[in-house]
């Protein structure tokens, strides 16, 4: 390709704008020394120190960082050993295709349909005992719900990557059972398990939906922390929160997409 | 030696002879050497359900039984302060299509279009904007090449509240924007350019740009430019050039990121919720409001089965036309 | 040490294949691509299930015995080397398997890399080794388990050219120190003829002829094996019974040795056992005058056409026979020769 059409260039250059204009919007009132107003009034980072005296920031922060680590551990093992499961076995190619079908179908349904259902669920589930009441525990169940597939996904491409013949060799090497999934199977796969791992934890830091149906009285997260902020009334001090949440599954994404690339 | 049951399945292996038996050994304990072990494909199989087996459940108890009930739901009443009332009954179908107390009422059904209409217009812009993105960065050298890349992926995984929350913002009533509408007659003095569908259609594009740009990438970076150049020479219209040499070489990448724009478009919440009004109330926010405000479960029940259905359709048509490029999902990057 | 391997593959991929190994020497199947040699290989490694047939390692029954129990070990063509290993990592990883403790093991990888010529490299990864180095460490971590039989698939495939004489020679005084039993298979006639002590060629699934190299090479069974084995078209030719002890060939009447069972058949008569003089003769049994063409320097000797004149083929151009001689004999482009066929040499194939 050797002619460049401006044009091309100049819509791209739009599309990053708008895609980045919000972020910088949050991020240029978060560090502006004004309650209110457009105008610029001098650096400050009172806003973001001011988040760490507000008891419900705090709060909301430990409820989903303590959900984004628990779901994302319980995810990553199920949604590991649910990839292992249906690509590391001889089923029939109907099988296959019924499996490829239901592997997918969390990802494609929207979510807030999942939201509902898992309402739904809990709803029933609270039939049988109390400990389906709307909290931590059914935060945790509703996003691991989601993770799964996802962690899934990720690994089954990764294994899918990795040839018969590695396996051969080590079962042509006395390798038990056992002794090759721990120093064959297991390493190998790991790059992709991380990487699921860290996208689950993102997944689960930034959903919204699924929590606003799932949670309890005592059990906001922070992206429903800040819709309701949206509703009752915008601070800076939110958008000095938002712009951290911001930042913090940017370097994650960016930290997961630079180790995939160096294992290509 | 005592015989082991691999020397019975082993017999069974070596002698199978379809043709004068007539009906062969039970297949699933037929001995083979799979990857190097050799085992069976019972023993295989079970191995492999017993790692699958607790997922599967978790998924099918919490998602997909949960799906089935909701249809079921659908049906069912609302109770006088909320509750359900298992009286089966066509009425939340019938609202739905519009038959309220007060006689016929296109509301529900418009916005069920809405939703339709909405999502699609936002593909197309979508679409619009992903071909030249995508153009320009697979024009890109190595390096910058990543770099655009990870530019575009980040905000695919950011908070959606935030993003859309956002946009207030900037289309607030003293910022440029709004200045400028004013100043041109568009809006009020002081007014602000939201909510509205200018500001839907923002957060919505600026949302779901990614979901279309990185599989559309997929297609783009495996273009061959020379069909394209030779199309140059052929047609000397652009719309010819794309429709004839662009186009089919992008299917693939293009119909996965149509259907990872449009269902979860159809579906959206949070946008509409925060930038839009009563005028651009989508199928996302009714459902919201049965289970959140009016706690009419049976209704949102309804609500949210149609929804399904209208993904399903969507997914049928996709499934119908993806006969090329068997890529998937968006996940298959990493 | 034996093995004995009786076969149906799948697919009829092998039809009835019976083979047997001697201890201590570089065996080779040698045959096209499809023929079914890599599936054989794959049987007696234990990565493949015989529909049909046993396999007998010193006389024990190893068929039902899965791969990771079986005293053999396999070089793949690809080599298969662990990515996320170094190599010694990758040289240990059987003996660690087995279980052996780490000093044990220590001591085996240092010595068997040694022998390959790869100390120092222990620490590298396979992603940072040439082709020949990594074929190296799969050899070091097949060997370094002291299999009964070494297995190696298309051993010399992935190496470039100017690698593989050296190779070549290598693994030969390789087998000769260890005194393991290879079983290689290979398309390449050359590696075949360079390396093994027996070998069988294989064709369609089905064993074409076995024995020494040397008796395989010197009397191919048919056309296939000859043309494998690496003989033109120029050197198989017709043969028609005359009576007596005679044949008539279009070069010249010939006696054989061995007289073959047909009255009318071809012949294979290897470039390097014509025997070509600058002293012409008059024409008879065994012997036609010619005249030399496309003489070029092999790198060891002389190859060239002789054509005899008159005397065409059904193409149109001159009836001609492939020669090689060393290269001290002086002759040169155009020079009349005497040829000579020896009875002893003449091959007469089925």
């Amino acid at each position: 390709m050797n002619h460049k059409r401006p044009i091309i260039a100049a819509t791209a250059f739009f599309s990053l704008i708008l895609l980045y204009l919000p972020a910088l919007a949050v991020g240029y009132f978060s560090i502006n020394n004004a309650r209110y107003g457009l105008a610029w009034r001098g650096f400050t980072l009172e806003w973001y120190t001011k988040l760490f005296h507000d008891q419900y920031i705090i709060e909301a922060t430990v409820n989903s960082l303590i959900l984004a680590l628990v779901s994302t551990a319980i995810s990553t093992i199920l949604g590991t050993a649910l990839a292992i499961g249906l690509y590391r076995a001889p089923w029939s190619p109907k099988t296959h295709r019924f499996f490829d079908l239901l592997i997918n179908l969390p990802v494609v349904v929207p979510d807030i349909i999942m939201a509902v259902a898992l309402a739904m669920a809990f709803r029933i589930l609270r039939l049988l005992s109390e400990a389906f009441e709307m909290g931590m525990l059914t935060l945790i169940i509703g996003h691991v719900t989601f993770q799964i597939s996802f962690v899934a996904l990720i690994v089954k491409s990764r294994l899918e990557s990795l040839g018969h013949e590695t396996d051969e060799a080590a079962m042509d090497l006395y390798a038990s059972r056992f002794f090759h999934f721990r120093r064959v199977t297991l390493p190998l796969i790991m790059p992709g398990v991380v990487a699921g791992g860290l996208l689950a934890f993102t997944l689960s830091i930034d959903d919204f939906i699924i929590s606003f149906f799932t949670h309890g009285p005592d059990s906001i997260t922070l992206p429903i922390y800040i819709y309701a902020s949206v509703k009752r009334g915008l601070t800076p001090e939110i958008h000095a929160l938002s712009t951290l949440l911001l930042i913090f599954t940017a370097v994650i994404v960016v930290i997961v997409e630079r180790a995939t690339r160096k294992n290509e | 030696m005592a015989e082991t049951k691999f020397d019975k399945d082993m017999a069974k292996t070596s002698s199978a002879e379809p043709d004068r038996d007539g009906v062969l050994a039970d297949a699933s304990d037929k001995i083979l050497v799979w990857r190097g072990e050799m085992t069976s494909f019972k023993s295989l199989r079970t191995r492999a359900l017993a790692l699958s087996a607790p997922p599967l459940v978790w998924l099918t108890v919490l998602l997909a039984i949960p799906c089935v009930l909701l249809v079921g739901l659908s049906f069912l009443t609302r109770g006088q302060y909320g509750e359900i009332v298992y009286v089966p009954t066509f009425e939340n179908i019938k609202r739905l299509a519009g038959f309220g107390l007060f006689g016929w009422n296109a509301n529900f059904v418009l916005i069920l279009l809405r939703s339709f209409v909405v999502a699609g217009i936002t593909t197309i812009l979508c679409i619009a904007l992903a071909y030249p993105l995508t153009f320009h960065i697979a024009t890109r050298p190595g390096r910058s090449r990543v770099f655009w890349l990870i530019l575009i992926i980040i905000p695919f995984w950011t908070n959606v509240v935030v993003r859309a929350y956002a946009w207030l913002l900037i289309l607030g009533p003293h910022m440029p924007p709004a200045r400028l509408a004013a100043w041109l007659g568009l809006i009020n003095e002081g007014g602000s350019l939201y909510p509205g569908s200018l500001a839907v259609y923002l957060g919505m594009v600026s949302t779901f740009l990614p979901f279309m740009a990185l599989p559309l990438y997929a297609s783009v970076e495996r273009l061959n430019w020379e069909i394209i150049e030779a199309a140059k020479d052929l047609y000397g219209q652009r719309l010819q050039i794309f429709t004839q040499a662009i186009l089919p070489q992008t299917r693939p990448g293009l119909a996965v990121g149509v259907i990872v724009t449009f269902v979860p478009a159809m579906a959206t919440f949070v946008i509409t919720d925060i930038l839009g009004g009563a005028k651009t109330m989508l199928i996302g926010n009714l459902i919201q409001q049965q289970f959140a405000q009016a706690w009419d479960w049976p209704f949102g029940a309804a609500l949210s089965s149609t929804l399904m259905l209208m993904t399903l359709i969507c997914l049928a048509i996709f499934k119908r036309r993806q006969d090329e490029d068997p890529q998937g999902s968006i996940l298959n990057r990493f | 040490m034996l093995d004995v391997v009786k076969s149906f593959g799948k697919q009829k991929v092998l039809n009835n294949v019976s083979l047997s190994v001697e201890p201590g020497e570089i065996f080779t199947i040698l045959g096209p691509s499809g023929c079914g040699k890599t599936t054989l290989l794959r049987i007696v490694a234990g990565l493949e299930l015989p529909d049909k047939g046993t396999i007998l390692l010193n006389a024990d029954d190893i068929t039902k015995r899965p791969a990771s129990r079986r005293p053999i070990n396999t070089v793949f063509q690809s080599y298969a080397l662990f990515p996320h290993l170094n190599v010694f990592d990758n040289v240990a990883f059987g003996l660690k398997a087995q279980g052996f403790a780490d000093d044990v093991i220590g001591g085996k990888v240092y010595d068997i890399l040694e022998i390959l010529q790869m100390t120092g490299l222990d620490k590298r990864r396979p992603h940072e080794l040439s082709g020949g180095q990594k074929q190296r460490v799969a050899l070091a971590r097949a060997l370094v388990n002291e299999p009964l039989v070494l297995l190696l698939d298309e051993p010399m495939s992935a190496l470039d050219a100017h690698l593989r004489t050296q190779v070549q020679d290598e693994l030969r005084s390789l087998q000769r120190r260890l005194g393991t039993t290879f079983v290689m298979v290979t398309h390449d006639q050359n590696e075949a003829k360079m390396l093994s002590n027996r070998l069988a060629v294989m064709n369609e699934g089905e064993i074409v002829q076995f024995g020494t190299t040397k008796d395989v090479f010197s009397t191919p069974k048919n056309k296939f094996v000859a043309e494998f084995l690496g003989a033109t078209k120029n050197n198989i030719i017709d043969a028609t019974y005359l009576g007596g002890n005679k044949y008539h060939t279009p070069f010249c009447d010939i006696e054989f040795a061995s007289k073959p069972s047909w009255e009318k058949g071809e012949i294979l008569i290897w470039p390097e056992r014509l025997q070509v003089s600058p002293e012409i003769g008059s024409d008879g049994t065994n012997y036609f005058t010619g005249e030399i063409r496309d003489l070029f320097y092999n790198g060891q000797g002389l190859d060239f056409m002789i054509a005899k004149e008159p005397g065409a083929s059904s193409k149109g151009t001159p009836l001609s026979v492939k020669a090689r001689t060393s290269s001290e004999m002086d002759i040169r482009n155009g020079q009349k020769v005497g040829v000579y066929f020896p009875p002893d040499d003449i091959v007469p194939l089925q």
